[in-house]
């Protein structure tokens, strides 16, 4: 029969200090799979929090552990009520990590063919060279420039397209009567 | 020679990108490429839309590879320059060369 490992009891408020809350952005751009020192108690124990994506959904779950080591084994690990700073921290972490999806609606514009493989290669420049570089505010920046940049050359296609096609009509037009 | 062998200046940059980077030739790192050497700002739009171009007149060819992490599971286009492109892109490279011939004082001057 294994050992029923020992039940640490949440940290209050004000026995949490934080020791490190490392932006995301910092780490080369890898994605978030490992979990994250955030603190720690009053008794030392290392708080750790970590983001897990559900393999059925797809959703991802916030983890909240405490103990000696950030690598903690499964069986050591204990979850805790969020601290709602660390939460908020790594939701907005995670969040701008992401390239901006409000952004993505401009490449409606981009035919379909072509979508898909220009919002691959914004996204893998964004997390692996633009992110690590320049952080997530200019890394955002840079990722609405280029989909403002890279819709321009196609509006300027169709406007030709249009705008050949309304001549044409008028020419038509006018021969005809 | 017909007029449609001329490629236009960003065609060759776009050719001559391709021509470097063999089979690892795809929209990012093309544009990339053409940014780090030419120091001018390319956008990936304008990538696209002439390599689409090139790839109409047979000058280029392209193929869909696998999806990766790192693109949110997109697959890459890698592209790879035909016989037609490489000779359009002499020809361009020699036209050129012909009209500067004889010029090079007067081009270093300025």
């Amino acid at each position: 029969m294994t050992k029923r490992p020992e039940r640490v009891a949440t940290p209050k408020r004000d026995q949490f200090t934080t020791v490190q809350l490392k932006p995301r952005s910092q780490e080369n751009g890898q994605p978030p799979n490992g979990p994250d020192v955030i603190g720690q108690d009053a008794g030392g124990r290392v708080i750790v929090a970590e983001i897990k994506m559900r393999p059925s959904d797809g959703k991802r779950e916030f983890y909240y552990y405490a103990g000696s080591t950030p690598h903690l084994e499964a069986g050591t690990l204990y979850q805790f009520r969020w601290s709602a700073r660390a939460l908020v921290a790594m939701v907005r972490d995670e969040y701008k990590r992401k390239p901006p999806r409000s952004a993505e609606f401009l490449l409606l514009l981009v035919p379909k063919e072509d979508r898909r493989t220009i919002l691959g290669d914004l996204e893998e420049e964004y997390q692996t060279i633009v992110l690590p570089r320049h952080g997530a505010i200019k890394a955002q920046r840079w990722y609405w420039g280029q989909v403002l940049a890279c819709v321009l050359p196609y509006v300027w296609r169709l406007a030709r397209r249009v705008g050949s096609a309304v001549l044409g009509a008028i020419a038509l037009h006018r021969l005809m009567r | 020679m017909s007029k449609r062998d001329y490629l236009g200046e960003f065609e060759q940059l776009v050719i001559l990108a391709l021509l470097r980077l063999g089979d690892n030739a795809y929209g990012m790192r093309v544009r990339r490429e053409i940014e780090e050497r030419t120091r001018r700002s390319v956008s990936l739009g304008a990538v696209y839309t002439t390599l689409e171009r090139l790839e109409t007149k047979g000058y280029v060819s392209s193929r869909i590879g696998d999806p990766t992490p790192e693109r949110g599971g997109r697959a890459k286009k890698f592209f790879r320059v035909e016989g037609a492109g490489e000779s359009a892109l002499r020809q361009s490279r020699e036209a050129y060369i012909t009209m500067a011939s004889g010029l090079k004082p007067r081009l270093e001057a300025i």
